[in-house]
């Protein structure tokens, strides 16, 4: 009687175990980022000229992105229809990227955005990885009415950086 | 007014403090050893605890943990070494009041752990994907410190005289690690790979030294 009382006391006691990490969420390490690249999360606002409200605006034409490397452009946004967000690549090196939009392959704006760049450890099993913060931003003034940095802070979060407002 | 219960053997009403002294077990933790064999990692332990009415076992510990590892699919070479420390209870959920000390016996765990580790990254160099450039990533000495909580089962076995053996299974649970400028901690000694939550286990060599055996 004595030793069923015992196993009965120790069967609790692991199932306490396994009941506390079951709810306790153990992980195994795999929330590696599925993409191991941050981008510079642009989008586009517009404000409108009565109330001042500004809301999140969509380009209805076709809207493609270059960064310049080297002198030369190089597209990494192709003809991207009804767009109100892009999502831009940010060198590793450098400190300051030549990023161009180009609307409807006939106007274009300028963006010079600066930067720093961080090299990160993020764990064995994940690897490496490129995190940056912006420091600075300009632009040209064609259909940017002006531009803001709205967070610093580039990494794998989905988080907004820069807020384009364009003219309407 | 000290906490009592009944002392009922002999049928007798005499009363005992139920936290009464009874002695100390000294023990080493030789499980740790044995993740070499399994892993990359390898750590040392030894802990103190007090024996407080044959049923509460306040314990301290402290452990050394060092890793050496390269991550084969990415090549970064990882090392880390740090002491850790944790301290906390064992409770003999068996222990029946009036009775003599059990030669064995089995309890839970409680644990609140911590370590202040340094740790060494060397990581081929990440390659921009747009404009080709290289960027190399290496880090020496950097510190972080990492806290967690353990709870557990275990079992304390007497083997001969003062002799005693025992292991404990653990859930560990993270509860803060710190983050550098560039990096995270990988692997905290003492508790592993710096996941939200592990297992663990400890398997020790124990020698008691009696003060009271009532």
């Amino acid at each position: 009687m004595k030793s069923i009382k015992q196993l009965s006391l120790w069967l609790k006691a692991i199932a306490l175990l396994f009941a506390i990490c079951t709810f306790g969420s153990c992980d195994d390490g795999s929330d590696c980022s599925m993409n191991n690249t941050s981008y510079n999360r642009v989008r586009l606002y517009s404000v409108n000229p009565i109330t001042g409200k500004e809301s999140v605006a969509t380009y209805n034409g076709q809207l493609s992105v270059a960064l310049m490397i080297e002198g030369r452009d190089s597209i990494v946004i192709n003809r991207l229809t009804s767009a109100s967000e892009l999502t831009i690549p940010v060198s590793y090196a450098q400190q300051r990227d030549t990023v161009v939009l180009i609307y409807d392959n006939m106007y274009t704006d300028t963006l010079y955005v600066e930067h720093t760049n961080t090299p990160y450890f993020i764990s064995l099993s994940c690897g490496t990885g490129m995190f940056h913060n912006l420091t600075g931003l300009q632009h040209t003034q064609s259909f940017i009415d002006s531009a803001v940095i709205v967070n610093h802070t580039i990494n794998y979060d989905p988080n907004e950086n820069i807020k384009l407002y364009i003219a309407q | 007014m000290a906490a009592t219960a009944q002392e009922s053997s002999k049928g007798d009403t005499k009363k005992e403090n139920i936290f009464a002294f009874k002695g100390f077990n000294v023990s080493a933790d030789i499980f740790g050893c044995a993740y070499r064999l399994i892993g990359n990692s390898i750590s040392g332990e030894a802990s103190i605890d007090a024996n407080l009415g044959h049923w509460l076992f306040p314990v301290v510990e402290v452990g050394y943990g060092s890793t050496n590892v390269t991550n084969s699919d990415n090549g970064i070479h990882y090392t880390a070494a740090a002491p850790y420390y944790r301290v906390g209870v064992n409770y003999n959920f068996l222990h029946k009041w009036g009775a003599k000390p059990a030669d064995s016996y089995p309890y839970l765990a409680a644990r609140f752990a911590w370590t202040n580790v340094k740790y060494n990254v060397d990581a081929p160099p990440l390659i921009d994907p747009i404009w080709g450039s290289e960027v190399p990533l290496t880090l020496d000495g950097v510190r972080g410190t990492a806290l967690w909580a353990e709870v557990g089962v275990g079992v304390n076995v007497k083997i001969w005289k003062n002799f005693r053996m025992g292991w404990s299974v653990r859930y560990k649970l993270r509860i803060k690690d710190s983050k550098a400028n560039n990096s995270n901690i990988s692997y905290i000694p003492g508790y592993g790979n710096n996941t939200g939550s592990t297992f663990g286990g400890t398997y020790n060599l124990i020698y008691e030294i009696p003060i009271n055996r009532k």
